[in-house]
């Protein structure tokens, strides 16, 4: 068990029976529980100094040390080492006994390469010029050239959305679409793409809008800080403003500290040394935030549109001062019945101009109006006859300038910071203690008393850039693992630690501390880029493994929990890849980049499939995909009857099956066993076994049909069927 | 009962997590390694302790029914009706932001009911025959003044989205009783959607084995994808999946970390036997006139909600440990004007189905293992909105129980004079959702699921069984 849990719990027999369930009774004990666990966790420091001085506890938590660059080991007679990887990974299994798999077959290495870098199968044609290639490292250049594929940006992409609860539409009850933002979802496929230094990634998602330069991207990135949900018609303004910063700052702490931050909401963490007050410290980062909507440009595009768009001002000045005389009165009436209904003290931040206002109440008005906006034009419903009549004729006048009109420039959701004074942050409940300052986490503070000094920026306060900063220092021993772990997790399906958001004391420890370590300062001493990093990983014998392995039995006695990496895990392909391959082993896949999300009946990759948190795809929820509700670190990969009938009842897999079936008919004429075959190198991106044919044509070419001279439709179509619903194809070896 | 399994969801093997990942409908992976029965010995989850319910039906009243108008008698409200809340009440925050209006009269007529005297509104005549089967809890609250969170929170415990849903947890904690169906099913009373969707159902962060699958059984497809496609014999089927299984055993012999292909192989068996059982369940053709009346099915008004609680009784008699039925899908219930004609309609619509299914459950011997739970998201304020309707009041509403050991007959705790916050012996959902696991004999702290690192426990360390419920 890698888990420092199990004994624990197994050592409370009847923990309290007495008292279970007896009104707050059962709450004391359960909390008598947690705290009865802490000596066995070792992290009975960690609770004794939280609340005053954590600091000092450092070193006691392996995440908090500093990164070293430990001495690759060098095992005797190792000739199946390729890279340091495979020698800190030898030299483990052999200290426990282990030995390593035999490398695994090269066409189920060639469709694993596939799937882990782009998240899609090689076709026929590419196992072929694989196979053909006469160069010294095939396998290299196939690494090199499908890191250089647009697609591994797509592939990647969505594992980093699933991290920051990605999702197109509100939440809540109305849950309205967000139609711009994918912008978010490009950038971040374009960062992939462009292999992006980390330190840059975090700093444009949580402080782009305050980084000099001239890059729309870079605004565009702080969407991440805009994915969270949204309550339409909500009059507890204060509350709801509270819930947005709460959970940016949970998904702050789960997504770049890999600390459940969230725990520390409501008291000092148990486990780890935090306290109550580093969350709010980490929240105080993002009190001055301002959510806006707005063009995202060049200063050039900008200028150039802002020229257009003032000409088409001057020629439009007095229609556009008639409509707006006209529709005054009503949008008046409107606003007056909006605000009305929010409580008394938010109506009094929206009266207040702008200028006068704290961030908080700049927060509360900007609720208000958005409840303005969110309800649409009704506001002109109430219009007389009259009015309306005048109105269409105003629009009309108008719409006779639309072509001087510039073209609106591309809009993003993105934030800013309140030019105005930041309000102070308080914890919960504590109104008459003093305000808590933005501050990272004490248990790194060399000084924990005094806060850092945060240079004020020309239109922020600098504080989400000191942040971003902080993250991507070269020497912060939590954040540079966290990632490079992160990535390790993707390709082997577990991470060297193996709770890849919990790097704290209920996490796990890793299970090669040293091969992290070196891992992370090869990785930051290069510039942060994860090619290099998935290079090194594929390129490893470790990762070649098959994942059979001789004496497996004896292996997974010593090794039951399969930590050491004596051989490959076999899983089941995410929803995204389940989807995408279909659609192209079937021919179907239309392989554009970016752009606005498609309904799911659009033939395009899972990632551009329009994703409502309370409406999603049928298929891709089917098979664990993120719904965007929380950030996803793992994903689940469960088994159920559902996926079943989806599979092999569903309307979309048949359909796909059919163009599949089409797909071998075209090359019917060269004989039924080369479309055939053809067939099974497309789905499962190898050839069949002789019996595997035979038993193909069998079923295609059934005793009782008419016609024998060529494959039965039905039988083609269900054969194509059964291809996609096999083990074989849902699977990488 | 000190050597019970630690309810603990230890991933310390991704062998050991594709085990339990098929766990809700049985032990899907297991296959392999054991034989049937003891797969099911092996993985059936036990309960922390004896409990008499095996099952809940929780009829939902979705958008907020007025419990002042229905279960509890405010004759202060009548007498006050016209006027503002006297200032001995705090205003509370309201959803639509009407200030300052005037209360709303609850022109019912009341009367005791049953040897234990409870009271009843003439909106709901059927229920109040049930009443000594009934503990009425009076005193419940809750955090949002909105529906999605309310509606979030009654399901999940809190009000933002992304943990599971009680019946998935209920799942998780007690597992299936018939793997041939889902063993969480949702019902709905009409085509519409409830606020948030199939999150309401979701499993949010355990395997979505548990999570809820809605069921319609007024469709020929009562369970999305049941049906063979169009134009497919079962023959023609049939040759189909013997050569996908050919295929996955060939497989399967050549690669030695079977246990998920493996698994994946048994989920098309069980797909396959879904398709034969799941339309029987689901069957009302066979149930005789009498029992179709009792649940109102013989009349319009009462049919779709009474054909939903007749199927709720068929699918727990078969084994299926949570089921949810919603009346006024979409948030019907909502009557922020016109609560008047609104609520008539709709009690009308609810009560002889629900006394029905109460009544059968008991002639059957079903009702002791049957939890019924009644309820919406939250109630109504005694103050008007719009001049003739209410608007939310999280502050204070009813909820009742039935069956599953509870203690028929009561009332619990108490609102103020007006209805308007609850003050007495105070239950917040997240009391009522470890009172509803622990008559399912499930300890809310002990029922537990590893989270990133976090131990996640279905009312969040807090909430607490009023025992009440079961001693009177």
């Amino acid at each position: 068990m890698c888990r420092g849990t199990p004994e624990v719990i197994k050592m409370r027999p009847g923990r309290s029976r007495g008292n279970g369930g007896k009104g707050i009774d059962a709450r004391v004990t359960g909390r008598g529980v947690l705290l009865a666990m802490l000596p066995v966790l070792g992290a009975v420091q960690a609770l004794a100094g939280a609340p005053g001085n954590p600091n000092g506890h450092a070193e006691d938590w392996w995440a908090f040390e500093p990164v070293t660059r430990p001495a690759v080991p060098v095992s005797a007679g190792d000739n199946w080492s390729r890279n340091p990887i495979d020698r800190f990974v030898l030299a483990r299994l052999r200290a426990e006994g282990l030995t390593p798999a035999p490398r695994a077959e090269e066409a189920i290495l060639v469709r694993r390469l596939y799937f882990d870098l782009i998240g899609l199968p090689p076709t026929p044609e590419e196992l072929d010029a694989y196979f053909n290639n006469a160069s010294a490292d095939p396998w290299a250049a196939l690494v090199d050239r499908l890191l250089a594929d647009p697609r591994y940006g797509e592939h990647w992409a969505r594992f980093w959305l699933d991290l920051v609860r990605y999702a197109e539409s509100d939440g809540w009850n109305k849950d309205s679409y967000r139609p711009n933002a994918w912008r978010y979802r490009d950038y971040v496929v374009d960062a992939f793409n462009d292999d992006k230094p980390y330190p840059a990634f975090v700093r444009e998602q949580i402080a782009g809008d305050e980084m000099p330069g001239d890059d729309p991207a870079q605004e565009i990135a702080t969407g991440f800080l805009r994915l969270g949900i949204y309550e339409y018609n909500q009059r507890d303004a204060r509350s709801h403003w509270n819930d947005i910063m709460n959970e940016i700052t949970d998904v702050t702490g789960d997504v770049f500290f890999g600390l459940s931050m969230s725990c520390s909401r409501c008291h000092n963490h148990k486990f780890d040394p935090i306290p109550q007050t580093d969350y709010f410290s980490l929240r105080a980062f993002f009190e001055p935030l301002v959510w806006t909507d707005r063009a995202t440009a060049t200063d050039a595009d900008r200028a150039a549109w802002q020229a257009q768009q003032e000409n088409w001002e001057q020629a439009t000045a007095g229609i556009r001062a008639e409509i707006d005389a006209l529709c005054k009165p009503y949008y008046e009436k409107k606003w007056a019945s909006t605000v009305d209904k929010f409580p008394l003290d938010i109506q009094a931040c929206f009266n207040k101009p702008e200028a006068e206002r704290d961030s908080w109440e700049q927060q509360m008005a900007y609720l208000v109006e958005r409840q303005f906006y969110e309800e649409g034009t009704p506001a002109l419903k109430t219009m007389s006859e009259e009015d309306k009549v005048t109105l269409e004729a105003l629009e009309a006048r108008l719409a006779e300038y639309d072509a001087v009109k510039p073209k609106p420039l591309p809009e993003a959701m993105v934030v800013r910071d309140f030019a105005g004074e930041a309000a102070p942050t308080r914890i919960p409940g504590r109104r008459d203690a003093p305000p808590v300052p933005p501050r990272f986490l004490t248990v790194f503070a060399s000084d924990p008393a005094s806060p850092p000094e945060i240079p004020k920026l020309p239109a922020s306060t600098g504080r989400r850039t000191a942040l971003a900063k902080w993250i991507g220092r070269d020497d912060n021993p939590l954040t540079t693992r966290l990632i490079v772990n992160r990535i390790w997790q993707q390709h082997f399906g577990q991470g060297i630690v193996a709770s890849p958001s919990d790097f704290g004391h209920l996490g796990q420890r890793p299970t090669h501390p040293e091969l992290l370590d070196w891992l992370t300062t090869d990785f930051v001493e290069h510039g942060w880029r994860m090619k290099r990093l998935h290079r090194q990983i594929v390129l490893s014998a470790t990762w070649r493994q098959s994942a059979a392995h001789p004496e497996a039995d004896m292996q997974l006695a010593k090794d039951p929990g399969e930590t050491l990496l004596w051989r490959a895990r076999a899983r089941r392909l995410r929803a995204e890849e389940i989807r995408d391959a279909m659609l192209y082993v079937s021919g179907e896949l239309d392989s554009s980049i970016g752009g606005p999300s498609v309904k799911s009946t659009v033939p395009r990759r899972g990632l551009y499939v329009i994703s409502k948190r309370n409406a999603p795809d049928p298929l891709l929820y089917a098979f664990d995909g993120a719904t965007g509700l929380t950030s996803v670190a793992q994903r689940l990969d469960t088994v159920t009857p559902t996926q079943s009938l989806l599979m092999i009842n569903g309307d979309y897999t048949l359909l796909l099956a059919r163009k599949l079936g089409g797909r071998m008919r075209r090359l019917e004429a060269q004989g039924a066993d080369v479309a055939l075959s053809y067939g099974f190198r497309l789905a499962w991106g190898r050839a069949p076994t002789a019996t595997e044919l035979e038993r193909a044509l069998a079923y295609v070419f059934p005793e009782d049909a008419e016609d024998k001279t060529k494959m039965d439709s039905n039988h083609l179509i269900d054969f194509s069927h059964v291809l996609l619903n096999a083990n074989e194809f849902l699977h990488v070896q | 009962m000190f050597n019970r399994p630690p309810h603990h969801e230890l991933l310390w093997s991704r062998r050991e997590f594709l085990r339990r990942a098929g766990g809700g409908f049985g032990a899907l992976a297991l296959g392999s390694l054991l034989h049937a029965d003891q797969a099911r010995a092996a993985t059936a989850p036990l309960a922390h302790h004896v409990a008499q319910a095996k099952s809940v039906i929780f009829l939902f009243m979705e958008g907020g029914p007025s419990h002042i108008d229905l279960l509890d008698p405010k004759p202060l409200l009548n007498e006050l009706a016209g006027k503002p809340l006297p200032d001995s009440f705090v205003e509370p925050l309201t959803a639509m932001g009407e200030k300052g209006s005037p209360l709303l009269a609850a022109p019912r007529t009341w009367k005791q009911h049953g040897e234990s005297g409870l009271w009843a509104s003439e909106w709901i005549p059927e229920i109040a025959q049930c009443l000594d089967d009934i503990a009425v809890i009076r005193s419940c609250w809750t955090d949002g003044i909105n529906h999605a969170g309310g509606v979030c929170q009654m399901n999940t415990c809190i009000n933002t989205a992304g943990r599971p849903s009680l019946g998935a947890w209920v799942n998780y904690g007690l597992g299936s009783a018939n793997e041939n169906l889902p063993s969480f099913v949702v019902l709905c009373d009409n085509n519409g959607r409830p606020v948030n969707g199939p999150r309401n159902w979701g499993s949010g962060f355990i395997p979505s084995s548990n999570q809820g699958v809605r069921i319609n059984g007024a469709r020929d497809e009562p369970i999305a994808n049941l049906n063979l496609p169009k134009g497919y014999t079962a023959e023609r089927q049939r040759e189909k999946l013997a050569l996908l299984q050919e295929f996955n055993a060939a497989h399967a012999a050549r690669t030695q970390q079977d246990d998920a292909l493996d698994a994946r192989i048994r989920s098309y068996e069980l797909a396959f036997r879904m398709q034969a059982e799941a339309p029987e369940a689901v069957d009302l053709a066979r149930e005789p006139e009498h029992i179709k009346t009792l649940y109102g099915l013989d009349h319009k008004d009462t049919e779709a909600f009474g054909r939903n609680c007749l199927l709720a009784r068929r699918l727990v008699e078969r084994g299926v440990r949570f089921v949810q039925l919603y009346s006024g899908t979409g948030s019907k219930w909502d009557s922020h004007d016109n609560i008047e004609p609104d609520h008539a309609k709709l009690c009308r619509s609810m009560d002889k189905p629900v006394a029905g299914l109460l009544r059968d459950l008991k002639q059957r011997g079903l009702l002791d293992e049957t939890l019924v739970v009644w309820g919406g998201e939250f109630g109504r304020t005694p103050m008007s909105e719009k001049g003739d309707g209410r608007d939310h009041n999280p502050t204070g509403f009813s909820m009742w129980m039935a069956g599953g050991g509870v203690k028929g007959g009561q009332a619990i705790g108490a609102t103020d004079e007006l209805g308007l916050y609850a003050t007495e012996d105070r239950m917040h959902v997240k009391d009522i959702h470890a009172s509803i696991l622990g008559l399912l004999g499930l300890d809310n702290l002990e029922l537990t699921f590893d989270h990133n690192g976090r131990l996640e426990r279905p009312t969040i360390n807090e909430g607490s069984f009023n025992r009440k419920l079961v001693t009177g």
